[in-house]
């Protein structure tokens, strides 16, 4: 049954809320049919509980930074990212060179208050602010300021073992992140980006997500390792796998040197 | 045919209020017209020329009782002549109605209210004049033989026979105001009260002269001539800047309280001074008339910059790629501009396919066990390379000069950890000259794929 018929902010428990603010699409179709509205929510604090820096996140939050960078035309700014951005990957991904701030804070109350100007200014349209031990009234100040941006996409990412991740959150969205091998295959198969939503408009998920770790280009080269170590474990030496093309006209069909060479 | 004139006074209440709001209310006042003047406490404005671009008479009057710095005026009067509306503010002073007070002739205006008329107030008593016209009824020659030429003088300013003349406020051309501080302040943020009135100051004076503030320098004064044992400068001085010129205050009052929270006073200091370094013409912003054009939040300028006068110009950067090879060298960061650059046709970024998305600061060096690497006491599984790098070969052919980054040769892996993220790591391959001195070759991690 869809939402109520006379109350349209009003639904029910177990169902998705329906769109209430503009959404951006996270390019994953897994993780769109689960989120509200089918995106990763404009104008709100997304909350990305990890607990290993390591985690590949990367792969689940950069299709929509592209897509929305490149329709919004603002600035992507990190907070305290745990690495160093490499702004050639970065830009071979899609994101604009000119358009990349890296914002860095001494201390976390230094970062939290860089987390909220960024968020108050009208040019950046994208926010990704590591606050491992944000406080929740932080928290809830950074959701209260993107609530007034109604095209900024907000992603804090805290410490999933930290104080933060065990309080009480604000935000209409909480995703849980780890690398973990999927139980499915029991094949020893490559590990996969481990989405739990701990919190949405909706009714509970029990099932995680998974979702590639890596962009098409690596992830299909694991795959094929995960394949071939445990279905012919015989086949040793290097095997040469064609890698599909992602970066458009830069050469014209394949070139022998598109190959990689895995190390047996 | 002469243009009638119109005068206008406004009073203010006197007490407590602090000194330069007198200064900032003439030049609030010059936005509305040039010609204006005080007459003791009460300002008044000659508005004849401008009340049609203010939209009239009313529009004027309401503008003047509601914008002014500080408290509203409290009384205010108008006039033909500029000794009638300071006749009517003094009827109205003295409790009389509005209304009142405005049907009043000028003939019927008691001379009491009459600067020139009150020395002889005793004699005119005593004559039995009551008023302006009583007055303006004897004869000229007797008058000024009687009374002085000035009572004749201010009769006929007052009927608008002889020309009004008073020492007109001006404009200058550069700001520059110093005030006393109220206390001796022994820390920079103290001097920050001080610093918001002199702000307000400048904003009277950038909208009369139509302009915008770049740059200005707050200079601080000392009240002793050493401190510790040696000789201190007479002033100290910060300046602050904006990329885009500004009227309203906010703006720079923040900025100045960042930059005075990092400041350390060499002494405590007694006066303080504002001092206008740069300023561009004033645009005042476009609005748009699509509601959906609105910008939510504040511009880029401002953000940048507040954020360098807090935490200083490394908190907040900007990349720029080199092109040289060398994963190290590709990249460089610069403090990000006020200015946002426009956004460039996507340059060709020739960059490996598998490179991953996050570097590590330096490259870290990796543990062997058997000749193979480690990360964290986990041995690390190659899962694809090697991928071979090397540049820096044909730099013996350039110049010396062009200190090129150091010649790179090394073979790059995705490797993974045990517990499944994945790195970029590589190994250092042995070159001619490095033979002779490493025995086995090195491993170091440089990426994520986080």
């Amino acid at each position: 049954m869809p939402a109520h018929p006379v109350l349209s902010n009003v639904w029910r428990a177990s169902e998705l809320a329906p769109a209430t603010s503009a959404t951006v699409a996270s390019g994953h179709a897994l993780l769109d049919a689960e989120l509200p509205a089918g995106g990763w929510p404009l104008a709100a604090l997304i909350e990305l509980l990890v607990a290993d820096a390591r985690a590949p996140w990367s792969s689940l939050l950069l299709p929509a930074l592209v897509s929305h960078a490149s329709r919004q035309g603002g600035v992507l700014a990190l907070l305290d990212p745990p690495f160093v951005p490499h702004v050639p990957a970065l830009v071979a991904a899609g994101l604009p060179v000119s358009r990349l701030l890296w914002l860095r804070g001494a201390s976390a109350a230094d970062a939290s208050w860089l987390a909220g100007q960024a968020a108050g200014c009208a040019d950046v349209a994208a926010v990704l602010a590591w606050l491992p031990r944000a406080r929740t009234a932080h928290l809830r100040r950074l959701h209260v300021m993107a609530r007034r941006r109604s095209r900024l996409l907000l992603f804090v990412f805290l410490d999933a073992t930290g104080p933060a991740a065990a309080a009480p959150s604000c935000a209409p969205l909480r995703l849980a992140l780890q690398c973990a091998r999927e139980s499915l295959h029991g094949n020893g198969a490559m590990p996969r980006l481990r989405v739990d939503i701990l919190r949405r408009r909706g009714p509970p998920l029990e099932q995680p997500l998974w979702l590639p770790a890596h962009n098409a280009a690596l992830q299909a080269l694991l795959d094929s390792k995960a394949d071939a170590s445990a279905g012919s474990p015989g086949c040793a030496g290097a095997n040469v796998l064609a890698f599909p093309q992602e970066r458009g006209g830069n050469h014209a069909g394949g070139h022998a040197l598109d190959r990689f060479a895995m190390a047996g | 045919m002469p243009v009638a004139m119109h005068w206008i006074a406004l009073q203010w209440p006197a007490e407590g209020e602090p000194a330069e709001l007198h200064q900032a209310r003439s030049w609030w006042a010059l936005r509305f017209t040039p010609r204006v003047a005080w007459v003791g406490p009460a300002l008044l404005l000659e508005v004849s020329g401008s009340m049609r671009l203010w939209g009239g008479r009313r529009a004027l009057l309401e503008r003047l009782l509601q914008t002014g710095p500080g408290a509203a005026p409290v009384q205010h009067a108008e006039g033909a002549t500029s000794l009638v509306a300071l006749a009517r503010l003094r009827l109205r002073q003295q409790g009389r109605s509005p209304s009142e007070v405005a049907a009043l002739a000028v003939a019927n205006l008691p001379w009491r209210v009459l600067d020139a008329a009150r020395p002889h107030a005793a004699v005119l008593q005593r004559l039995g004049l009551r008023n302006w016209g009583d007055l303006d009824a004897l004869p000229r020659s007797a008058l000024a033989r009687r009374f002085g030429v000035g009572l004749l003088h201010a009769l006929d300013v007052a009927f608008g026979r002889a020309p009004d003349r008073y020492r007109w406020q001006a404009l200058p051309q550069r700001f520059r105001r110093t005030l006393q501080l109220p206390q001796r302040a022994d820390s920079a943020p103290a001097l920050l009260w001080t610093a918001r009135r002199l702000l307000g100051l400048l904003q009277q004076w950038l909208v009369a002269r139509q302009q915008g503030v770049l740059a200005l320098e707050l200079a601080w004064q000392f009240d002793q001539l050493r401190a510790g044992g040696r000789a201190l400068p007479p002033w100290q001085a910060t300046d602050v800047r904006t990329a885009q010129p500004v009227q309203a205050m906010v703006h720079l009052e923040r900025l100045l309280a960042e930059q005075l929270a990092r400041v350390q006073l060499l002494a405590p200091a007694s006066s303080l001074r504002l001092r206008v370094l740069e300023t561009a013409p004033w645009l005042p912003p476009t609005s748009s008339l699509l509601p959906e054009e609105a910008s939510e939040g504040e511009p880029w300028h401002r953000f940048v910059e507040r954020a360098h006068a807090r935490l200083g110009a490394g908190c907040a950067v900007a990349p720029v790629l080199d092109a040289v090879y060398g994963p190290e060298a590709r990249q460089h960061w610069v403090p990000a501009l006020p200015a946002l650059p426009q956004p460039a046709p996507v340059a060709q970024v020739d960059v490996d396919m598998l490179a991953p998305l996050w570097l590590l600061q330096a490259p870290e060096r990796l543990r062997q066990q058997d000749g193979e690497p480690c990360f964290r006491g986990q041995r690390l599984r190659l899962l694809a390379g090697p991928d071979r790098m090397e540049t820096g070969w044909w730099t013996s052919l350039q110049p010396k000069a062009h200190q090129p980054p150091a010649p790179v040769a090394r073979d790059y892996f995705v490797a993974q950890c045990a517990d499944g993220p994945l790195l970029w790591v590589y190994r250092e391959r042995l070159t001619a000259a490095g033979q002779a001195t490493a025995a086995a070759p090195r491993w170091f991690v440089q990426g994520v794929y986080a």
